[in-house]
């Protein structure tokens, strides 16, 4: 058996079948609806993943936090080398992990995609797709005898191609979901302005054309996956500082995650609120505050 | 010192890693194609002069071919473009009555059709459409069309006209699998996981049994022994007492039975999609091999017995012939076709020219690629292959 044999058979037996398993069940013990399976599915994987989730959203809210800084020090240097040192610097001093953002995402990829699979041969669209999931399910009676599941929920047929309500839900959702992860202040940097602007509509209106080539059940899915993000994201960035009018008025401001100081907008860094400093100070080790203090007495007697 | 990427591509790699995601996952899911598993069947001309027909299925392809010869005489949809008859998958097995051909059809818009067309042309006389797609086959007896529908009722069509004979007969669920008229009764098996006894007359219940999971493969009578096997979902194959509506024995298999067992000769043999063949007492329900037979995959085809052999064929494409009173193989190794096999076998028997003996018997298999293969079933040898095409 070669690595690709063992990857393959790792992937199918250890993420595959179990996810497939355990949606047939869930939808077993929730009455045979399939549409409620995939929607606690939904819930619990998110639970799963919230620790995931959680470095996500601070590692992506702290990297705003830092952007006007990172677009001060691009400006500053013309030197790559330096400038490269500098961000990098400036990473370490305020405790940012530049792929703090992806990593967490990533992690998550090939549980999105083992789902994907499970939830096309759960649903028995085909009779050859019902062929293939009794050689999928394990050989517990209850799990063998609540197939084939129900297709219908709420109007929606789950096997078939998703209808263009579903499309527009979807990139609705996601839309909504990238929109309060959007930076509270605009970037100065143009191409950082196309790119969240990619970000918030292109990543949408893919997934909504995606959509209408996949089947219905993945679209509920997504749509709860969007659902639950959103509602986890307002809590993680705390009720108070949610501006739904902000949010729906197609302007860049947006509330800063918890723990993560506002940006300032750019300037002589110098010239940072104290209370900045202080919470830099906070994520900081004591060896490195000790250099940071001694290059501000140093920048402090240069001014003198 | 790690060299440092800006921000901008940071952002870049999101977004390429989410398209790859959307790709990859476009790649393993997207909505299944109905691929279609409509079994042979052999069609004898109504006169010496009448060239018999074999009808044989492939995806969304009906095609006549010379008995003889196997040259196609006609195919049905006639035209590929042809915007009026939108066929996605053929899965039931065609049935004739006279100059008609009934063929259940899936459609392209997720419906199902069944097609009433010509014996000598393949012309399409009269359809009759229904909301959901047609997998099982189709049962004809004197003038009227029995078949299931996935919107999970039964439909009686007259065989001229199409005209519903009686209102459909709803079951809970999908049907999957032809109907079977036995004396004076029409059986139907659901995904409901029931078997409804009816009046073809009327469409009347007459009685049912519940079974513990749905059911996909259709009702085998046997009148001798006064006994209606059912094999389903909950991997157990039933023998319910005629007379009595009630159970009389049950096989239990490791997984569903979806293949329609044979009886021959006071034995039930039943294939399994746990890969085995089991042959039963149709009296007491006793296992009568050792052990089952076991293949290397599951078991969709029906088995059949030809030459003396009984020949079973696995998913993916091995032929196995099994000595029906020992259950072991008739040859040293299965035959093995380039092709998964989900439609079952026919046996064709030539005759002698006075017609009183069956000189030869061939067994004839359809692959999911779309190949007809005859096989001597004395010898587990391919006498022919060929490649269905239109023309």
């Amino acid at each position: 058996m070669d690595l690709f044999e063992i990857i393959g058979w790792l992937w199918t037996n250890g993420l595959v079948i179990p996810t497939t398993n355990f949606l047939v069940l869930l939808s077993a013990v929730f009455f045979g609806n399939f549409g409620l399976a995939i929607i606690v599915f939904t819930l619990i994987t998110r639970g799963v993943t919230w620790p995931l989730t959680r470095s996500q959203l601070k590692a992506t809210r702290s990297m705003q936090a830092v952007q006007p800084r990172i677009q001060e020090i691009q400006k500053k240097y013309s030197d790559p080398k330096r400038r490269s040192e500098e961000t990098m610097k400036l990473y370490r001093e305020s405790g940012v992990n530049p792929l703090g953002c992806i990593w967490p995402m990533l992690v998550q990829f090939p549980i999105w995609i083992a789902l994907f699979q499970s939830i096309r041969f759960t649903l028995g669209f085909t009779p050859e797709n019902l062929l293939d999931l009794s050689q999928r399910l394990y050989p517990w009676s209850f799990l063998r005898t609540s197939v084939p599941l129900d297709n219908q929920f709420l109007g929606l047929e789950l096997g078939a191609n998703s209808p263009i309500f579903m499309a527009f839900l979807v990139g609705a959702t996601m839309w909504l979901q990238q929109r309060m992860m959007m930076p509270t202040n605009r970037p100065t940097d143009p191409q950082q302005q196309q790119m969240n602007s990619m970000m918030l509509w292109m990543m949408p209106l893919m997934f909504a054309f995606f959509t209408l080539q996949f089947p219905g059940g993945l679209a509920l899915y997504w749509v709860a996956t969007s659902v639950v993000s959103i509602i986890l994201q307002y809590f993680y960035i705390g009720p108070k500082q949610v501006s739904w009018r902000r949010i729906f008025s197609f302007s860049p401001a947006s509330a800063p995650a918890p723990g993560v100081k506002e940006a300032q907008p750019a300037g002589n860094p110098s010239e940072e609120s104290s209370e900045t400093e202080d919470e830099e100070q906070e994520a900081e080790s004591p060896s490195d505050a000790r250099r940071r203090r001694r290059r501000r007495r140093r920048g402090r007697r240069r001014r003198h | 010192m790690t060299e440092y990427h800006p921000p901008r591509r940071s952002f870049a790699l999101v977004i390429v890693a989410l398209i790859a995601l959307a790709v990859l996952a476009s790649a393993c899911t997207g909505v299944a194609t109905p691929e279609g598993w409509a079994s042979p069947i052999l069609v004898l001309g109504d006169d010496p002069e009448q060239e018999d027909l074999l009808l044989v299925a492939h995806r969304d392809l009906l095609i006549a071919l010379d008995a003889d010869g196997l040259s196609p005489q006609w195919a049905f949809p006639p035209d590929e473009d042809d915007e009026d008859i939108d066929v996605r998958a053929l899965y039931g097995t065609p049935a004739t009555l006279g100059e008609l051909v009934f063929m259940p059809a899936w459609d392209e818009d997720g419906n199902g059709t069944l097609y009433a067309l010509k014996r000598e042309t393949g012309e399409l006389d009269w359809s009759r459409e229904t909301d959901g797609p047609l997998i099982g086959g189709v049962t004809v007896f004197q003038d009227t069309v029995y078949f299931g529908s996935s919107d999970g009722n039964v439909y009686a069509l007259d065989a001229e006209s199409g005209d519903l004979r009686w209102p459909p007969f709803e079951t809970g669920k999908e049907i999957w699998s032809a109907p079977t008229l036995a004396g004076d009764t029409l059986f139907v098996t659901s995904l409901d996981g029931k078997l409804y006894a009816l009046d073809p007359e009327n469409g009347n219940l007459r009685w049912a049994f519940k079974t513990d999971a749905g059911i996909a493969s259709p009702p085998v009578v046997d009148e001798e022994a006064g006994l209606v096997y059912v094999g389903g979902f909950d991997s157990q194959m039933r023998a319910i007492d005629l007379e009595t509506h009630e159970e009389r024995w049950s096989v239990q298999a490791d997984n569903w039975f979806w293949a329609r067992p044979l009886i021959a000769e006071g034995v039930l043999y039943a294939g399994s999609l746990d890969g085995n063949v089991y042959a039963v007492d149709v009296e007491s329900g006793d296992l009568l091999w050792a052990q089952p037979f076991e293949t290397d995959a599951p078991v969709r085809a029906a088995p059949l017995i030809a030459g003396g052999v009984l020949i079973v064929i696995d998913r993916d494409g091995k032929v196995y012939g099994i000595d029906p009173d020992s259950g072991f193989s008739a040859f040293g190794s299965p035959l093995l076709l380039d092709a998964d096999v989900l439609a079952d076998p026919l046996v064709q028997r030539i005759e002698s020219s006075d017609g009183e003996a069956v000189v030869d018997e061939e067994v004839l298999v359809v692959t999911t690629k779309g190949e007809v293969v005859r096989i001597d079933p004395t010898t587990l040898r391919t006498i022919e292959q060929r490649t269905l095409r239109r023309q």
